[in-house]
């Protein structure tokens, strides 16, 4: 990758959406955080892969802040996590069950989803429709949504509900 | 794609819409993007999950006049023949993709949703039934393709 390459940054901070930058292949972390004016305070969270889950608690990665953008690119975008929490305990409440474990602030709700629903035994047809919502006011949580987007206090939980989402009906 | 200094006020919305950064992240996730204006039409793909046999983008087209009072009008487009996508080539499933991206209601002209323009109106019952799922001035383009984008990656997807 030529050094001068031009990367999307995308930087994810705490219960807010991402902000999309345009950085250089040779900059480092630090570089993106000085010209966000980014926390320097916040721990910055290797992304977590969608893939090989084991369903045991997730421990974070730090980036280091003199990493290079190029080392972190997936293609032409690097993903910054920058967060309080290393972890995030996540409370999910489906009818008469809860289930916890700890994740990421860089896990993206859809493995949160796909956990619970081998977790609970949620079979094809009994998962149909699942969503999960925030505890505190229903509002749902988008699949691609990482969680530390979701408004986390500092004790580093959430509390999610698993429930049906809607179909839409109306005339034949 | 900037807008000439002729566009109304819901083409300079969607515009800057998508130049915010909900808009932005998503781009360059690969969730979707815009592939061209020709207002009040937006061509746009949106990123599907592996099945196979089936395509790992869909084309839309969103009509968007009166945007964002009134949400995008969409429905699958076919970019090589420069027409509505056919009906044997839409995403299948179940429950809600099943639902959303009907057929054989008003022929495939738009999105079986509460944030499709179209389907909202000929649905004055909507906004009572749900709610939560109602387009609102304050969606923008970013949220209409999450939620499509959401429907083509779920587990009820099943391919074309």
């Amino acid at each position: 990758m030529n050094s001068d390459e031009p990367l999307d940054v995308l930087v994810y901070l705490p219960a807010t959406p991402p902000r999309r930058l345009t950085g250089r292949s040779s900059m480092t972390v630090d570089d993106v955080l000085r010209l966000a004016a980014i926390d320097t305070r916040l721990f910055v969270i290797a992304v977590d892969d969608d893939a090989d889950d084991t369903d045991a608690d997730l421990e974070a990665v730090l980036v280091a802040r003199e990493a290079a953008l190029h080392e972190l690119a997936r293609g032409r975008v690097v993903s910054i996590h920058c967060h309080h929490c290393h972890a995030i305990r996540v409370t999910v409440n489906y009818q008469k069950h809860t289930i916890h474990r700890k994740f990421l602030p860089s896990t993206r709700a859809q493995k949160v989803l796909h956990w619970a629903k081998r977790k609970l035994h949620l079979t094809d047809m009994d998962a149909d429709n699942l969503a999960l919502f925030l505890c505190d006011g229903g509002q749902q949580v988008r699949d691609t949504t990482h969680l530390g987007e979701l408004p986390i206090g500092h004790h580093c939980e959430v509390c999610l509900d698993l429930s049906k989402d809607h179909n839409i009906e109306g005339c034949k | 794609m900037m807008a000439d200094i002729e566009s109304g006020p819901d083409e300079r919305a969607l515009r800057e819409d998508i130049a915010a950064p909900a808009f932005l992240a998503g781009e360059a996730n690969g969730y979707w993007a815009i592939v061209a204006i020709a207002w009040p039409e937006v061509f746009a793909w949106i990123a599907a999950g592996d099945r196979k046999n089936a395509p790992t983008r869909f084309h839309v087209r969103a009509r968007c006049a009166r945007y964002p009072h009134r949400g995008p009008t969409g429905t699958f487009w076919d970019p090589e023949g420069k027409a509505p996508l056919s009906h044997a080539r839409w995403p299948k499933g179940r429950s809600r993709v099943k639902h959303v991206f009907r057929t054989n209601w008003e022929d495939g002209v738009a999105f079986y949703h509460p944030y499709d323009g179209l389907a909202l109106e000929k649905h004055p019952d909507w906004p009572q039934k749900y709610p939560k799922k109602l387009w609102t001035r304050n969606h923008t383009i970013a949220d209409w393709l999450a939620e499509f984008h959401e429907l083509l990656n779920s587990d009820e997807y099943e391919g074309v």
